[in-house]
């Protein structure tokens, strides 16, 4: 036995020799130098798969405006799921084979931006549409230290999806516009359908954090700080904030039949089988209810949003959370002047007004719809919030605290206070490892 | 050979049972059939439903009005003919070779003394133990050192990797139950020792062959975590990979996914159905010597 | 080691003919080499690595650094597992899980394997086709399937058992025993039908020779069929052992990617706790830790293993 191994370690060794030998030399290429119109090699962008379903053809439309700069340059568009894109981000960069543009979710930046895995766009930002107005939300993800690390691609928000048909069954005219009111309309929907255990006169399951935490900030709450020394400290079990989730557990109290410790896509099933009146979700869910694929096309006209009201204040909104994906230059790219104008073509105005139409915000404020379907997502962006810029950020995301956090509270295994305190302990601990 | 075995299946039904025994054996047989098909049918009469019609309440048993949406969204992207293009070729490549290789080494360890024997087969079962997950980003990393990553080769020896511990296992087993006696008649009754092989080893361990290879098949064509990490070019995707751009941030595509997860699996039941006879093959040739 | 090995070769061929032996000594290390190559190939490198970087600080900091190399930390990775309380609990955890994974699966796979051997054609190629159909269906679909049956409001299984809305998942141990049966679930095919082609390799003369000599069906089974079948049981269960223990996908997948801690298992645990930090390091000596805990669950069984090898 004792034999064997020392022959497989030698053999090993013997491969761990050749490959350190051959250490290859990255993506192909002609380099940096030669640029223009006669430059020749492959740009290769990694897209997450919404781009595929959503907007295939934005893609083909930027690679053909690029194209035009750079006829012999081959753009290679690698769509990743979200689940491993991260790792296999790591693994290319070990392995020297970068993609040369990167899209990632806004609160995935900031380890990545911190440890200089992107090209440093400052001095370039005015060559991209809009860079004077993007949504701080999604620029805030790409700055560190005043420098700017990556472009705003696209922005999400989420408001109250409801069905009109069943308000209207319910004998409500008029969409809440004040706490009061959404809570009395979430009574009246409940009476109405007594007999049916699984319905929801609002839909928010446990495991939906940008559907609780906005409550979080409506009460003055945030999710951590940062002190003078660096360290982060969690916030979430201040009086303001537990007050805040408290809001929020009245309203699943109030309204939420379905899985509480299911997540919110939940939501569209639910409100296409007419098991839920009212759910907060992104236009992109909203657009789907009524979809041939995923929705009914029935529902067509008969869905609506309006923005979350404030629980405290009369006539104000809960502040939503705003969600989006950045494109970034990898630093180890071999072909950053491609990759940045790749990435200008990809977030001109034009490709943004498709990417609004497709469900989501465009990178800048100023696009808005005028669809009166999609009105509830345009009201109080100004006072949207984001995650800490934390570097552990998103490990807290992807370790599950928050998430887990608030189903323990929304199934009432946990009081709010004990919860908060818990969980938030775990956060700050995970938001300061080094 | 199909012939011998389908006579002998009739004149030998189910070893004698009694009646009222052979009852229960059907019954409880029936009950299998349904406890594994009917998730497999719900995953296929999904795949026809509409939205609404998913999330009925009572559920609806078979798809009141069937709609073939789903179906023709797969069908309809390009892309999916390339990543079935793909998988084929994959798991063309992977099958016969993991069953050649795997034979190789079981029929070494099967039929020959030699030293490390056992240490070979405790080993091929040690590297089992390692979870994958921990194991794909060196994998990826040694493949692109020597330019394998990104392509149909990498994959293959990636999937040889992990299907030779069973393979090599289940054959090493089959070829040692072949009584040895067996064999060595048929060498003295002329045979060469490639005959005896042909006509003694090779069909009595047919089964085993099949088996391996139908695990091998669906270990390349259902694959994903690997073929993300080694796979870059979205025309060299295979179909799992193909599969997952239904699952988005802001929610599944479940009928599309079903459609897909339908018409992907076909192929594998197609393979077993026109393999499946050969499982009774060992019967077959035991009654050649008997 | 020089005197031993003439010394070796001489008393080998002292029996058979000299030419013949000593081909017959090289044939076997000719078999084995293809698969030797893909095996040192593809995993000695991975293995060897994985072991290095559990000593190893290396995470996105390190990766994307000027200098891009790792730190060397010693034992920090395993001291910080080791030290953790829940890992103990999820460790216990997951080998009661394996247990029942691995029992069950292997216990209904060879009850169905025997059951085939006793239905008519018909019903045999109906339970081969259902499992067959089973097994060529990807986990991940088929625990979405799983999941869907188990909905809250309107999944079939709660209208069939008339108990709709019921919630599988709040209660953990509920949840782990879905888990666990779609684990089953998905792991039957491959071992019945693996076993039923052994089953095949008995020759019924066999059978009824022994049936002749007034072996009751217990009888044929102790003594005729599970001696065929031992070497493919043991491989069948190794194996199961060790997918189970790791089981990841099917606990992930129904709850909706963000199990509460009670249903963490050692794949999940890893998961989140390594590689959602990107921690290379930690997830590497998480990785190791899996190995000696396989190890020591299967000591007795490998020795056994390495016997079966050594005896055919």
């Amino acid at each position: 036995m004792r034999r064997q191994l020392r022959t497989t370690a030698a053999l090993a060794a013997l491969l761990l020799a050749g490959a350190a030998a051959c250490d290859s030399g990255g993506s192909g290429g002609s380099g940096q130098k030669d640029q223009g119109a006669s430059a020749s090699g492959t740009l290769t962008v990694w897209l997450q798969v919404d781009a595929q379903s959503l907007w295939p053809k934005s893609v083909a439309a930027a690679t053909a405006a690029f194209n035009q700069k750079y006829p012999k340059v081959k753009v290679s568009v690698q769509y990743q799921a979200w689940a491993d894109h991260l790792t296999k981000f790591d693994a290319s960069a070990q392995a020297n084979k970068v993609p040369d543009v990167i899209e990632l979710g806004n609160s995935e930046t900031a380890q990545y931006v911190q440890a200089g895995a992107f090209v440093d766009l400052t001095a370039k930002k005015s060559m991209f549409d809009g860079s004077d107005k993007w949504q701080k939300g999604l620029v805030d993800a790409c700055t560190n230290d005043g420098k700017l690390f990556c472009v705003p691609y696209y922005g999400g928000t989420r408001a109250v999806v409801y069905r009109k048909d069943l308000f209207q069954a319910a004998g409500i005219a008029q969409p809440p516009k004040t706490w009061k009111e959404l809570l009395a309309d979430v009574q009246k929907l409940m009476d109405k359908h007594k007999s049916d255990k699984g319905f929801s006169g609002f839909f928010m399951p446990g495991q939906h954090p940008y559907g609780a935490l906005p409550f979080v900030y409506d009460n003055g709450g945030q999710i951590a700080t940062q002190g003078s020394d660096g360290k982060w400290k969690s916030d979430l079990a201040s009086p303001a904030a537990v007050q805040g989730l408290k809001n929020w557990k009245a309203l699943i109290d109030a309204g939420m039949r379905g899985d509480r410790t299911g997540d919110d896509l939940g939501a569209v099933p639910a409100l296409v089988a007419g098991k839920a009146a009212m759910s907060f979700s992104t236009n992109g869910q909203l657009v789907q209810v009524y979809s041939a694929d995923k929705g009914d096309p029935k529902l067509k006209g008969k869905v609506g949003s309006f923005p979350m009201p404030s629980p405290t204040k009369e006539g104000s909104y809960a502040p939503p959370y705003m969600g989006g994906s950045v494109l970034a230059v990898t630093a180890k790219s071999k072909e950053q002047t491609w990759g940045e104008e790749w990435i200008k073509d990809f977030t001109s105005t034009e490709r943004e007004k498709e990417f609004l139409a497709g469900g989501f915000l465009a990178n800048t404020l100023d696009l808005t719809s005028d669809d009166p379907e999609r009105a509830g997502y345009f009201v109080g962006l100004e006072q949207s919030w984001n995650v800490p810029a934390a570097k552990n950020w998103a490990q807290v995301e992807k370790d599950l605290t928050i998430k887990q956090m608030l189903a323990d509270i929304a199934t009432g295994k946990m009081s709010v206070e004990d919860a908060t305190a818990t969980y938030g302990k775990k956060m700050e601990d995970t938001l300061n490892a080094s | 050979m199909p012939a011998p075995a389908r006579s002998r299946r009739r004149e030998r039904p189910a070893t004698g049972a009694r009646p009222a025994a052979r009852a229960v054996w059907t019954a409880l047989g029936v009950l299998v059939i349904a406890v594994w098909i009917f998730p497999v049918y719900w995953m296929a009469t999904t795949a026809f439903k509409s939205t609404p019609a998913m999330e009925a309440d009572p559920p609806q048993l078979w798809p009141h009005t069937p709609s073939l949406i789903h179906f023709r969204k797969v069908v309809d992207d390009p892309l999916f003919w390339d990543a079935v293009r793909n998988s084929a070729l994959v798991t063309g490549i992977t099958v016969p070779v993991a069953v050649l290789v795997a034979f190789a080494s079981a029929l070494a360890i099967a039929r020959f003394r030699f030293r490390g024997r056992g240490t070979y087969l405790a080993a091929v079962m040690l590297v089992q133990m390692v979870p994958h997950v921990a194991l794909v980003v060196p994998i990826f990393l040694t493949l692109s050192d020597v330019g394998l990553s990104d392509s149909v080769p990498g994959l293959v020896v990636t999937y040889l990797a992990f299907i030779l511990p069973f393979a090599v296992w289940t054959l090493r087993g089959f070829v040692a139950s072949v009584p040895k006696d067996l064999e060595e008649a048929a060498m003295t009754d002329g045979c060469t020792r490639m005959g005896a092989f042909r006509r003694i080893i090779l069909p009595l361990t047919l089964p085993g062959l099949i088996a391996t290879s139908v695990y091998a098949m669906i270990l390349a064509w259902n694959e994903y975590l690997f073929a993300y990490f080694i796979l870059a070019s979205p025309d060299k995707y295979t179909v799992p990979l193909w599969l997952t751009h239904f699952v988005t941030s802001e929610g599944t595509d479940y009928g599309a996914l079903m459609a897909g997860s339908v018409i992907v699996s076909t192929p594998v039941v197609i393979f077993f159905m026109i393999v499946q006879r050969h499982l009774a093959a060992g019967l077959t040739a035991g009654a050649v010597k008997g | 080691m020089t005197s031993l090995a003439p010394s070796r070769r001489s008393a080998t061929t002292a029996e058979p003919p000299a030419p013949a032996r000593r081909r017959a000594d090289r044939t076997p290390y000719v078999l084995i080499a293809p698969s030797l190559v893909v095996l040192l190939g593809v995993l000695a490198y991975p293995l060897v690595k994985v072991v290095i970087l559990s000593t190893q600080k290396w995470g996105v900091a390190q990766i994307f650094s000027a200098s891009s190399a790792p730190t060397f930390v010693g034992l920090d990775n395993y001291t910080k597992l080791l030290g953790d309380s829940a890992f103990w609990t999820v460790l216990l955890r997951t080998v009661v899980l394996t247990v029942a994974m691995v029992g069950l699966s292997m216990g209904l796979g060879l009850g169905i394997a025997l059951l085939m051997r006793q239905v008519p054609a018909w019903c045999r190629r109906g339970m081969t086709f259902a499992l067959v159909m089973a097994w060529s269906v990807p986990t991940f679909i088929s625990t979405e399937v799983f999941h869907w049956i188990t909905e809250y409001n309107s999944g079939v299984a709660n209208w069939a058992l008339g108990i709709q809305p019921h919630n599988w998942y709040t209660d953990a141990t509920q949840g782990l025993a879905v888990a666990t049966a779609v684990v089953v679930w998905g792991a039957v095919p491959l071992i019945a039908i693996t076993l039923y082609a052994g089953l095949m390799q008995i020759p019924s003369e066999l059978v009824e020779a022994a049936r002749m000599d007034g072996a009751g069906p217990w009888g044929v089974f102790r003594h005729i069929t599970l001696p065929v079948l031992r070497s493919l049981l043991a491989m069948l269960t190794t194996l199961s052992v060790i997918w189970d223990f790791q089981v990841f996908n099917q606990i992930w997948i129904l709850r909706n990617g963000a199990p509460s801690s009670d249903y963490y298992t050692l794949g999940i645990y890893a998961y989140v706790k390594a590689y959602a930090g990107h921690d290379y390091g930690l997830a590497s000596a998480t990785a190791v830790l899996t190995v000696v805990a396989l190890l020591g669950v299967m000591v007795v069984y490998l020795r056994q293993i390495a016997k079966i090898g050594e005896l055919s």
